[in-house]
């Protein structure tokens, strides 16, 4: 996330692109460049009954600002992909091996259990059980399924549940679901 | 004006020592602390995480704690930066090029007495260019109309966006391009038209800020932390013995030099603590006299980032309260928290509520002292802070980041859409791309969008009335220097090479 020191000093910098990266690329953009057309018609969409009314023109449409910014984005992500591709980056790489074999690094791994856990706690525990027993459960959970049960982990899970149903729901009264 | 604020600053320095204040900003700065020295958290996610905590208390108690956090995280990044070679927060990564070496030569007290004395300096004179330039800029700010407002909001981005991603300002051009789609869910303020609300009542006001950056910066952060293992090899700190003040004062114009640097990074939209920290050590490796030997254990390297990104904060605060255009990440979570309790940051916020200012200001003044005192408390238990387990220490910061979100509207859409752009940011994290332009995008879309339809509105459609006073030339003069300053550095680069 951070620039190197040598960026931020303007100084340059030109390793090899791998091919991940340039393939990453290619599809982000490709995916953006697909949000903006999808946007620029949306907008064009939801702006014509306020033209057709004459509550609005086409210079002051609701839809004027997010079809200048969907067009530019075109045109900023247009030349990411074309230096991309130029790279070696190919859409290929995702049915490829090497990336199957990426999705089995530790990272990929800690990825899909944070996510997973998330998702079930978000989607399905948080929504439908009280809040005490569907974090307790989330955190016993997931720090499980990061390699770490003891009687220390059940502890402080038990400890850190209570504590936040008590800040939140006790103390600043926000109504958290029973 | 200037002594008024003084004055009124006064005031609110004697509020502020009351014990309930006093406590909060203890507990911020605690708190602060021990979240930057956890690798992974940084003043962001802090900040964003304790907002949902503020609901319930007086605006002032809330800025006193936020604040106090805002410092804290800033001086406690470079603890972990020093102890085990991994930044505890992005500011601190340039300090542990020459923190990490003087700790394995048996010189992390000293190293970390240098960084504390280096945060409480940088704070101390952001304070003071905040003090004086908040109310030259207000003056400035209250002659501002629609397209200064546009031009203003343009600027944001493209220089953030420039300073985000120096190496390909596009990608930070992109950021900010999204930030500003995002920006637009919701009904919108001219014909209160729906926009990419689909008729889902929970998108008619939006989508929460705070929840975005709940996602967008905690979720990347928890993955992170438990991705990277780290080794706590420091653990006795060595003896403080150094002669920290003659230290200073042989270095007190270079710290007012980088100050200065740390100050109008800050300043600039969306750029922040991170870039300052660079720049500084940038300019200390080129110019101090000493320069030469960073990067093997000098203290001017540890102490030119901890200024820099330290003064960063008055420099980010001041155009995020001034203009309502944050100066960095963090500063937009602030003005966030400002914006749940009821104030708007901007040209009329020093008129509308005048305390503010000056509440922010002395929070500043009181946290330059309690870095030094705090910094001095915590230094020693952090160590075994920083040997918790991430598995253990992760899934609890993973359950805050979902209540957090939650608490904001009670709203049981909002973790959900946290959840989503957790995972964007996660992807975004993973192509380089920097999160600062799309938050600034999110924070400038309402502005920008409502000021370039006024504008073309009242001109009867001419883009004429873009250009219409002299401020709108200054701003559009920035812009063009942000848009073509990197292009030539970059061209530069190439023929140099």
């Amino acid at each position: 996330m951070e620039a190197p020191i040598e960026q931020l000093a303007g100084a340059p910098s030109h390793p090899p692109v791998p091919k991940y990266w340039a393939a990453g690329h290619v599809l982000f953009c490709l995916v953006l460049v697909a949000l903006s057309v999808y946007v620029i018609g949306e907008s064009i969409h939801f702006s014509i009954p306020y033209v057709e009314r004459g509550d609005a023109s086409l210079i002051d449409m609701p839809g004027l600002t997010p079809i200048v910014c969907s067009i530019l984005l075109i045109a900023l992500s247009v030349p990411i992909i074309v230096k991309n591709v130029a790279a070696g980056g190919r859409l290929g790489y995702f049915v490829s091996a090497a990336f199957v074999d990426s999705l089995k690094s530790r990272e990929a791994q800690i990825f899909a259990i944070v996510f997973g856990a998330l998702l079930v706690y978000v989607g399905l525990l948080f929504p439908h059980l009280p809040y005490v027993l569907a974090t307790m459960i989330f955190l016993v959970a997931l720090m499980a399924l990061l390699k770490l049960f003891s009687w220390q982990s059940l502890v402080v899970c038990a400890a850190t549940s209570g504590t936040l149903w008590l800040i939140f729901s006790v103390f600043f009264k926000i109504n958290l679901p029973h | 004006m200037l002594l008024d604020q003084l004055a009124f600053m006064g005031q609110q320095f004697l509020f502020l020592f009351t014990p309930t204040n006093l406590l909060l900003q203890v507990l911020g700065m605690s708190v602060g602390i021990v979240m930057g020295c956890l690798p992974g958290l940084n003043a962001t996610l802090g900040l964003a995480l304790l907002t949902p905590l503020t609901f319930a208390v007086p605006t002032a108690n809330a800025i006193a704690v936020l604040m106090s956090l805002y410092v804290g995280v800033m001086f406690g990044g470079s603890i972990s930066a020093i102890l085990i070679n991994i930044p505890g927060t992005g500011s601190a990564a340039a300090t542990l090029l020459d923190g990490y070496p003087l700790a394995k030569r048996g010189q992390a007290a000293n190293a970390i007495l240098v960084s504390r004395w280096g945060s409480a300096l940088g704070c101390f004179i952001g304070l003071f260019f905040f003090v004086i330039c908040a109310p030259l800029l207000s003056l400035v700010a209250i002659n501002f109309s629609s397209p200064e407002y546009f031009w203003l909001g343009v600027m944001g981005l493209t220089v953030c966006g420039s300073f985000a991603s120096p190496d390909m300002p596009a990608k930070g051009w992109i950021g900010a391009l999204l930030g500003l789609l995002i920006s637009f869910i919701g009904i919108e303020d001219i014909q209160a038209a729906q926009r990419f609300t689909y008729g889902i009542p929970q998108l008619f006001s939006g989508v929460e800020l705070i929840s975005v950056m709940m996602g967008f910066f905690g979720i990347p952060a928890i993955i992170s932390a438990l991705h990277t293992r780290h080794v706590v090899t420091t653990e006795n700190l060595g003896k403080a013995d150094l002669n920290v003040l003659a230290f200073l004062k042989k270095n007190v114009f270079w710290i007012f030099r980088w100050s200065t640097i740390g100050v109008w990074i800050g300043a600039l939209p969306g750029v922040g603590e991170n870039v300052a920290a660079f720049m500084t050590y940038s300019d200390a490796k080129k110019n101090h006299p000493d320069g030469p030997r960073m990067g093997t254990g000098e203290y001017i390297g540890v102490v030119a980032p901890e200024v820099g990104n330290d003064s960063a904060i008055g420099g980010a605060v001041l155009p995020m309260l001034t203009l309502g255009v944050p100066g960095s990440p963090p500063a937009a979570v602030l003005m966030g928290a400002l914006m749940l309790h009821g104030l708007r940051p901007g040209p009329l916020l020093p008129t509308d509520h005048p305390e503010i200012i000056p509440q922010i200001a002395a929070t500043l003044f009181i946290g330059t002292f309690l870095t030094l005192f705090m910094g001095w408390i915590l230094t020693k238990p952090l160590v075994k802070v920083l040997k918790l387990k991430p598995q253990m220490l992760m899934p609890i910061i993973a359950a805050l980041v979902v209540i957090g979100a939650y608490a904001i509207k009670s709203s049981q859409f909002d973790t959900g859409a946290m959840l989503v752009f957790g995972l964007i940011g996660y992807i975004l994290s993973k192509l380089d791309f920097n999160p600062a332009p799309l938050i600034l995008g999110m924070i400038l879309g309402p502005i920008i969008d409502f000021n370039l339809r006024r504008t073309l509105m009242l001109n009867d459609g001419s883009p004429l009335g873009f250009f219409s006073n002299p401020l709108s030339f200054a701003i559009i003069a920035i812009i063009a220097a942000s848009l073509i300053i990197p292009a030539l550095r970059k061209r530069r680069a190439l023929r140099t090479a």
